[in-house]
């Protein structure tokens, strides 16, 4: 199975930041059961990597792998909707619950 | 489908092959035809511009001199139907060169009931045709007017596909996301997601200021597919005034948080909108007032009138009503062991949506306990300057120079010049029976006092003392107590002393009496001396 790799930008320590990190962890935990890393990246304290990716607009969260690549932005808290936009599917949970 | 004829054009360049008949046309059926026939596109050209042309017929044409149709193409668009019957001509060449062919016939076989059949058909879908592109170019209208309302909307429109792709930007998005619009065309934006009907977004900027939009997006169908429509909206402004109102805001309450003053805002029906918060039970919880049951959505006038504060509701309500400005009354809170008093002052408050007043409770218990001991501090210290006056007075009786000089003259001089050691002695005891009357009166123990005082008049009446002498004793002590004394204590020196005195003088009047009778008794008047007798011991007081 293909291990996500998941990077959030976000701009700065605000709620909104903060509210962003805390939905998008609860998606992850429910929906791909520790087959992903999340990689959480300030604008602010890393603005050439915003600019390589020509990130516009926080919080935008980037699917990287597997590809193909999808990136959302906007709100994090509907699930369903995240999922569509990132194209992830229900990721299929083993009987001991891992992997 | 109307009855008029059928007006076709025929084209025949080589006439000597044609096999249609102008005159076989008519009795093909019911529809009539009125056929033109010409021989060269020049003539062609000229009934096209006529425009009354049903049926443009291509007759016996070789490929070769298709080339002078060209300039037929644009009058032909008007016409309904184009018909090639000369199956041995490249059928595409005609296309090409008449852009609207839509049939064609073997000149050998034409059937003219089919003919005119499809003519009408063709007829029809040539109207039809007309009619889509008239849509067409409506269509292309209103997206013209959808792109220009779109490029000159203030809020940043982006449209994206399913993927994310940017494939239109108007020049509002370009201003906020501070890109031009050819470099985000074709690049990669995002899925947008919201959960509600908007969200907000950071907008980032390199170098640059925060800068923050709402988002909302609609699913559209552009060029054909499906994508999202996402407005985007600074509110950057909007938020700064948001967070220096938020911040007004909470500067106001802390300060109104930090004031000892229990404020109320109330509306015309008396709902408490809005309280400030002050320490818990800032109201006494034990007092039968209703002020404690003050709070936040409760009904003030409600409380008022179950209270019988009748006076602080009319003013309440004549503030409200705007016939008084403001409104101050003192309220009394009685609790079971104290007494608390808060001023209560009304004042207009004009808000948004109503008329509200403000209420301000002001615990002012202090300041009338403070007055209240002010005005007893005050009483006593008239009384205590009374009888500072009292014993003043005592005192110049006690030793007035008139006094002293007449008494010398007549040989009365006062105890405490002639017997000096006897009347200090005297003043000792003076002293220790009045705080022994004292004690006797607070804790109800029987001292004797009145003996000792019986015992001292019988002494002082040996010394032949006067009254003068008494109060020389007494105005002595009291002076020596009221040094270092308490001025309580020493109030109650004078009260108590005042009584020691008079019992004393008293028993010194009970003296002499007794005295006096045991003198008549036992001395004839002859016996009696001529005048008094020197004090024993002392010789220097008659």
């Amino acid at each position: 199975m293909n291990k996500f790799l998941l990077k959030l930008y976000i701009t700065g320590d605000t709620p909104r930041a903060e509210r962003a990190i805390n939905n998008l962890r609860q998606v992850c935990e429910r929906e791909l059961h520790n087959q992903y890393e999340l990689i959480i990246i300030d604008v602010l304290e890393h603005p050439h990597l915003a600019e390589e990716e020509k990130i516009m607009v926080t919080p935008t969260l980037v699917r990287e792998l597997p590809p193909p690549r999808r990136r959302i932005i906007g709100d994090l808290t509907d699930t369903a909707k995240v999922l569509l936009g990132l194209n992830i599917r229900t990721y299929p949970v083993s009987e001991s619950g891992k992997d | 489908m109307n009855n008029e004829p059928l007006k076709i054009l025929l084209v025949e360049v080589t006439p000597g092959e044609a096999s249609l008949q102008r005159e076989a046309l008519p009795h093909s059926g019911t529809v009539q035809f009125e056929i033109v026939r010409v021989a060269q596109f020049k003539e062609a050209l000229q009934y096209l511009a006529q425009g009354d042309i049903t049926v443009f017929l291509l007759g016996l044409l070789p490929s070769e001199s298709l080339k002078p149709m060209q300039p037929l193409k644009k009058q032909l668009v008007a016409v309904p139907m184009t018909l090639l019957i000369d199956p041995e001509i490249d059928l595409q060449t005609v296309e090409r060169a008449v852009h609207d062919l839509q049939i064609y016939f073997d000149k050998e076989q034409i059937e003219w009931n089919l003919l005119t059949h499809l003519t009408h058909c063709a007829i029809d879908c040539r109207q039809l045709q007309s009619e889509i592109r008239q849509y067409s170019q409506q269509w292309q209208i209103s997206e013209a007017r959808f792109r220009n309302v779109i490029a000159r909307n203030a809020d940043g429109i982006l449209i994206v596909d399913h993927d994310g792709i940017v494939r239109f930007m108007n020049p509002a998005a370009e201003t906020i996301l501070n890109s031009r619009n050819q470099d985000l065309l074709g690049e990669l934006f995002g899925f947008p997601v919201i959960a509600g009907e908007t969200t907000e977004l950071d907008i980032v900027r390199q170098p640059g200021p925060d800068q923050m939009a709402e988002m909302r997006v609609v699913d559209i169908e552009w060029e054909g597919v499906q994508a999202y429509l996402i407005s985007l909206r600074d509110i950057t402004e909007q938020k700064k005034i948001e967070r220096a109102l938020r911040e007004s805001e909470a500067f106001s309450r802390a300060i109104l948080n930090s004031i000892m003053v229990y404020i109320a805002v109330v509306n015309e029906e008396g709902l408490i909108i809005t309280t400030n918060e002050v320490k818990a039970h800032y109201f006494p919880q034990k007092a039968a007032c209703f002020l404690k049951n003050l709070a936040r959505g409760g009904n003030y006038f409600t409380l008022c009138r179950q209270a019988g504060a009748t006076q602080l509701l009319n003013g309440m309500l004549e503030v409200l009503r705007g016939e008084a400005d403001s409104f101050e009354a003192e309220f009394p809170c009685p609790t079971p062991d104290e007494e608390f008093w808060f001023l209560i002052r009304v004042k207009p408050f004009e808000g948004n949506l109503q008329r509200s007043i403000v209420v301000s409770h002001i615990d002012i218990t202090k300041d009338k306990r403070a007055a209240q001991a002010e005005a007893e501090s005050r009483a006593k210290v008239a009384w205590i300057d009374q009888r500072e006056r009292e014993i003043r007075s005592l005192l110049e009786l006690a030793h007035p120079p008139q006094a002293a000089v007449t008494a010398s003259i007549f040989g009365l001089v006062p105890i405490r010049e002639s017997v000096p050691s006897t009347f200090e002695e005297i003043v000792q005891r003076y002293n220790e029976l009045i705080d022994l009357a004292l004690e006797q009166r607070a804790f109800k123990i029987d001292h004797r006092v009145s003996e000792h005082l019986r015992a001292m008049a019988n002494q002082l009446g040996f010394l032949k003392a006067g009254p003068r002498d008494l109060i020389d004793i007494h105005s002595t002590v009291l002076e020596r107590k009221g040094g270092s004394t308490h001025p309580l204590k020493a109030q109650a020196y004078v009260e108590e002393g005042r009584l020691m005195v008079l019992e004393l003088m008293g028993y010194l009047v009970s003296y002499y009496r007794s005295f006096s009778i045991g003198v008549r008794r036992t001395l004839t008047p002859e016996a009696l001396p001529a005048k008094p007798s020197n004090r024993p011991g002392e010789g220097g007081r008659s």
